[in-house]
């Protein structure tokens, strides 16, 4: 390691490189909203799998939550993009392999969720449900997911927040959002510490407004016991 | 899938996942121990010392993993006055950086969660502050935080894998993409891939599992010791 005499800042580029990062920006939001999207129907679909006592399928979901709980995102992306087009013959672009890999991580999470928040609901509520004279589904629909959808609220947000964050992975395979478009204009500038700088500063800026709302969102759906 | 060739690759691929478990140890020690400050921060009566805690999570929070990676290899070395950074010590320093942010929150709502009447209790049979904490308040905190804590660890262990692609260290996914390279089998050299951090991250589980029941402070259940395998391997309750 060489010691180095004086740095000098140097803003302009990252400056000017500023609407180019920014342009990348609509990607991030457009893969987090399609991968969300798609995600919440099928967490829907892990959890009820789980739930409903079916050895097979039931396995079969609990096998796939851990699979992609306790793997990364990267492993995926990098999975699809070369295999897809090589063994498969299948054309699929970067932004739609980042959207297939993110959605089999974001959903197993969610299913977790959605599984634990149905879960957390007292067995006296569904009782007293039942016993009032609804029958198991109504009890369900009227009683236990209404507070389970509320328990799982904060939770979901914050998933959110989470995906927000990894959908940077996706600059890895060519995605062009925010931190693809600073990495190139910091390999074409040579001024990566003001560039990265400067994304960073956008991260922050938009994910903690978000993640205000999170705290806010805790808060308002503490479960009281 | 024809698994041949990959699967001739497989020594090459371990080397890949001593670096992948030596990079996460390495991070996941830094971040249990400065996670400490953390929520010594967060916690302190001192209003100046709790608002740089909160700076420095949120802000850790608020970035991704990659925009803090290439923020701290690029930025940092030039301010302190490095030219040349090892890729290694950064990555684990960013890594452990990373998630110290996160163990102080897990830490410091372990802590918040022992129930006060205890603190005022100890401190009113003579205890200092400092002996209330470690005798009382940390024994019950860090049992609550076993199962957080794990999570933690497997996250670790999963965003490891980005400093590989980024930065040059040569862990599981670094190796995955020579072996896709050089076979052409790039499913299943991912498939092994993923196998891989299963092989890393379900002993995790195991321990954590096993760790949180042996720990757990319910009465009716300490008082009945249970062995077998069982235990360890069905998960209790919903864990995030």
């Amino acid at each position: 390691m060489i010691p180095i005499a004086a740095i000098e800042f140097d803003f302009k580029y990252a400056i000017e490189g500023i609407p180019k990062i920014l342009s990348g920006l609509p990607i991030t939001i457009l893969l987090a909203v399609v991968v969300m999207g798609v995600s919440l129907p099928f967490g829907i679909l892990l959890a009820g799998v789980r739930r409903s006592g079916h050895r097979v399928l039931g396995a079969f979901a609990y096998g796939y939550t851990e699979l992609f709980r306790t793997t990364p995102i990267l492993v995926w992306i990098y999975l699809f993009f070369f295999a897809l087009p090589i063994q498969f013959g299948i054309n699929i672009s970067p932004f739609w392999v980042a959207v297939l890999a993110l959605t089999l991580n974001v959903s197993a999470f969610l299913g977790e969720i959605f599984r634990g928040a149905i879960a957390s609901v007292e067995p006296g509520q569904r009782e007293a449900a039942l016993s009032t004279g609804m029958t198991a589904r109504q009890a369900l629909r009227r009683v236990v997911l209404p507070q389970a959808f509320r328990r799982s609220v904060p939770l979901l947000a914050a998933v959110w927040i989470s995906l927000f964050k990894d959908v940077s992975l996706a600059a890895l395979v060519g995605v062009h959002e925010m931190i693809y478009e600073a990495r190139f204009i910091a390999l074409n500038t040579y001024r990566s510490i003001e560039v990265f700088t400067v994304v960073s500063i956008f991260y922050l800026a938009l994910t903690y407004p978000q993640a205000l709302i999170v705290n806010r969102l805790f808060e308002r759906y503490r479960v009281r016991d | 899938m024809d698994f041949t060739r990959p699967l001739a690759n497989l020594p090459f691929l371990l080397q890949g996942v001593w670096i992948t478990i030596i990079v996460s140890a390495g991070a996941v020690l830094l971040a249990a121990v400065l996670g400490l400050f953390v929520a010594y921060l967060r916690l302190s009566p001192i209003g100046i010392l709790r608002k740089i805690g909160t700076g420095f999570v949120v802000g850790i929070q608020s970035t991704p993993f990659f925009a803090l990676l290439l923020w701290v290899y690029f930025v940092l070395p030039a301010v302190i006055g490095l030219s040349r950074p090892d890729i290694y010590v950064f990555g684990i320093g960013t890594l452990g950086l990373t998630y110290a942010a996160y163990f102080g929150e897990v830490y410091r709502a372990g802590i918040l969660s022992v129930a006060s009447g205890q603190r005022d209790a100890s401190l009113s049979t003579g205890m200092s502050e400092s002996q209330v904490m470690r005798r009382i308040v940390f024994p019950q905190a860090i049992r609550k935080t076993i199962p957080p804590i794990t999570s933690l660890c497997i996250s670790t262990v999963k965003d490891s894998a980005i400093i590989g692609p980024v930065l040059g260290v040569q862990e599981i996914i670094w190796h995955a993409n020579v072996v896709q390279g050089t076979t052409f089998r790039p499913a299943e050299t991912f498939i092994i891939a993923a196998g891989l951090y299963i092989a890393i991250t379900f002993p995790l589980t195991l321990l954590g599992n096993y760790l949180h029941e042996r720990w757990q402070i319910d009465p009716v259940r300490s008082g009945l010791p249970q062995f077998g395998l069982a235990r360890f391997i069905r998960p209790r309750g919903a864990r995030p």
